[in-house]
């Protein structure tokens, strides 16, 4: 009998202690975080079920999942540039997905050799991009939003000269089966793709050196900088990431679209912004997690769909966006009172 | 012109520490309330002018409001309000649409009046407002709450009135350039505004006004402004492919930003 208790009482040890490591991956304040767009997803998803039948279905579920792995691999670069405090944010988010998209299209020229040149290119060039945004930010002091805001116009202007202004380039077959392609069942390759980032991102930010450096550098330089963390280098080095995986985004975005447009990738800067904030980021940086950006991206990409089924047009679609950051905004990011 | 007024008004706020990001698109929203009062519900130019600058006001005050009465992050909030603004001008007019009325304002825009070009009494009135503002107490109030906001609010600054009248004066700023887009353009078009935001920025920076707040002149930020749009003509002058054009007008307008930044860092390493 007291054998038999002892027994149980080590098992309830055991899950108790299992649990516990497990709950030391989510803390309480990011359940609330994860929450939000979990249950704005559903409601969402219900919504658009009402006003257009057929809306919500598992294959119409697992597309917009595979929609969303666009914002989510937008979001890295994001997440990371604010999270690293200090006014840090990256406005050429989307201007870099663009020109991602028209250098995916004029290298890889429909072979399968080319995309591995196009990812490359591709990559050094967000990688200098973020190399100029970061030394900027870091070295002249000039705000990172100017500098991105600049540079990003700046990759606009080089979308402009790529592509001569008109839609260009035949995606190569392998393009075609990661973008568009089933892996099995409902499940596409780009969303395997994203899945595998979210991961490898939050290993990255919970794991690593540099993930832990980046927290402290967010939550205070001068405390970072006075207990060793080599703040420059680490700020600099988070730029570098974001330009390289924005641009490696807009090859994704060409992978999925087949074709360039102007200004196609535009519109992710500020669904990447929207998506961090909601997903419980502080602007102020040092705070938050990718999994919530990934989390809010899902449900903005639903709300998105929600709006064009029920046939919006662009402006207003502009303007509910714009509404919808602003209420997120007035709920969750309020700065302290001057009092305090 | 557009860009000599919105980097008047953007050095305004940014002067006070904050930034508006949205100030191109108020411009864009003007300009198209301005066309659509007047094409749609055929009203004459005054009144839709001077509603369009009423929607230019209400917005740079929903700015302000947004900013210090509900603490919001100054740059995000305003590239929210940039997203709305952008979106409505859109929304109630989604093809551009030219201008035609008894009155051409284009004419009048291009004429000069008392052997002053016409847009430049636009210029001189919203520079009059400025300096009147600077003659008021809130003038120095700005500066003070530029350089460091607690301190400013410790001292007894009105912080929130300050930071609103800065927002409203750019929104007013915005409202002039909204007018004279279709003074250049001869019509209503919801994209073209936002495209001045940034070298509004650049203009600032060239003009000798620090981003960090606190310092510098608002005429900077109009000298600033005509050094800018002398440049951009230049450039589009000597015969570049067009393809090409955007391209060499944004990378001068980054190294405008940059070049600046690279040479303060200079001197303060050589002095320091």
């Amino acid at each position: 009998m007291n054998k038999l208790k002892q027994a149980g009482t080590s098992e309830a040890a055991t899950i108790q202690s299992i649990t516990k490591s497990a709950l030391r991956y989510i803390n309480e304040g990011d359940i609330r975080n994860y929450l939000t767009p979990v249950l704005g997803t559903i409601f969402l998803f219900i919504l658009g079920q009402i006003l257009a039948p057929g809306f919500t279905s598992v294959k119409s579920i697992f597309n917009y999942m595979a929609l969303a792995s666009l914002t989510i691999f937008a979001c890295i670069g994001q997440s990371l540039v604010i999270i690293s405090g200090n006014g840090g944010i990256d406005l050429s988010v989307g201007a870099l997905m663009s020109l991602g998209a028209a250098w995916g299209g004029a290298m890889s020229g429909g072979t399968s050799v080319g995309i591995l040149w196009s990812v490359l290119s591709m990559g050094a060039i967000g990688a200098a991009c973020g190399l100029i945004s970061g030394t900027s930010v870091k070295y002249l002091s000039v705000p990172a939003m100017v500098v991105t805001l600049s540079v990003g116009n700046l990759l606009s202007g080089g979308f402009l000269a790529i592509t001569k202004g008109q839609p260009a380039g035949t995606p190569a077959a392998l393009f075609k089966t990661i973008g568009a392609g089933h892996a099995f069942w409902y499940i596409r390759w780009i969303l395997l793709i994203a899945i595998v980032c979210i991961i490898v991102v939050e290993l990255v930010l919970r794991k690593t050196k540099y993930g832990k450096s980046l927290y402290l550098v967010g939550t205070s330089e001068r405390a970072a900088a006075l207990s060793g963390i080599k703040t420059t280098s680490t700020i600099v080095f988070t730029y570098v990431i974001a330009g390289i995986a924005s641009a490696l985004a807009g090859v994704m975005l060409f992978a999925v679209v087949g074709s360039t447009q102007s200004g196609m990738g535009d519109s992710y800067t500020m669904l990447a912004i929207a998506a961090v904030v909601i997903g419980g980021t502080s602007i102020a940086g040092g705070k938050g997690t990718y999994l919530g950006s990934v989390l809010s991206a899902l449900m903005l990409t639903v709300l998105i769909g929600v709006l064009t089924v029920i046939q919006i047009p662009q402006g207003a679609r502009n303007f509910i966006q714009g509404m919808i950051l602003l209420v997120i905004l007035l709920v969750y990011a309020r700065s302290p009172t001057l009092r305090q | 012109m557009p860009v000599i007024l919105i980097s008047l008004g953007l050095s305004t706020v940014i002067i006070g520490g904050g930034i508006d990001l949205s100030i191109g698109t108020i411009a864009a929203l003007v300009n198209c309330v301005i066309i659509v009062l007047i094409k749609k519900f055929g009203w004459d130019p005054a009144p839709a002018i001077l509603s369009g600058v009423v929607v230019g006001l209400f917005f740079g005050g929903l700015n302000g409001i947004l900013i210090s009465i509900f603490r919001l992050n100054a740059l995000i909030t305003t590239f929210a309000t940039s997203w709305i603004t952008g979106g409505l001008a859109l929304w109630i007019l989604p093809q551009p649409s030219a201008f035609t009325s008894a009155i051409d304002l284009s004419k009048i825009y291009q004429s000069s009046y008392l052997g002053i070009p016409t847009p430049f009494y636009m210029l001189i009135l919203a520079l009059a407002i400025w300096y009147f503002i600077m003659g008021s107490s809130v003038g120095p109030q700005i500066y003070a709450m530029g350089n460091d906001l607690k301190r400013a609010y410790i001292t007894g600054v009105n912080v929130t009135k300050t930071r609103v009248v800065t927002y409203v004066f750019s929104g007013f700023t915005a409202s002039l350039a909204g007018i004279s887009i279709i003074g250049i353009m001869g019509g209503g078009f919801a994209t073209v505004g936002g495209e001045y935001t940034l070298p509004g920025i650049a203009a600032c920076v060239i003009g000798g006004i620090s981003l960090t707040g606190g310092v510098g002149e608002a005429f900077g930020g109009v000298i600033g402004g005509f050094f800018l749009a002398f440049l951009t003509a230049l450039v589009l002058a000597v015969n570049i492919n067009p393809y090409f054009q955007e391209l060499t007008k944004n990378a001068i307008i980054l190294m405008s930003i940059i070049v600046p930044s690279v040479i303060r860092f200079l001197v303060r390493r050589r002095s320091g």
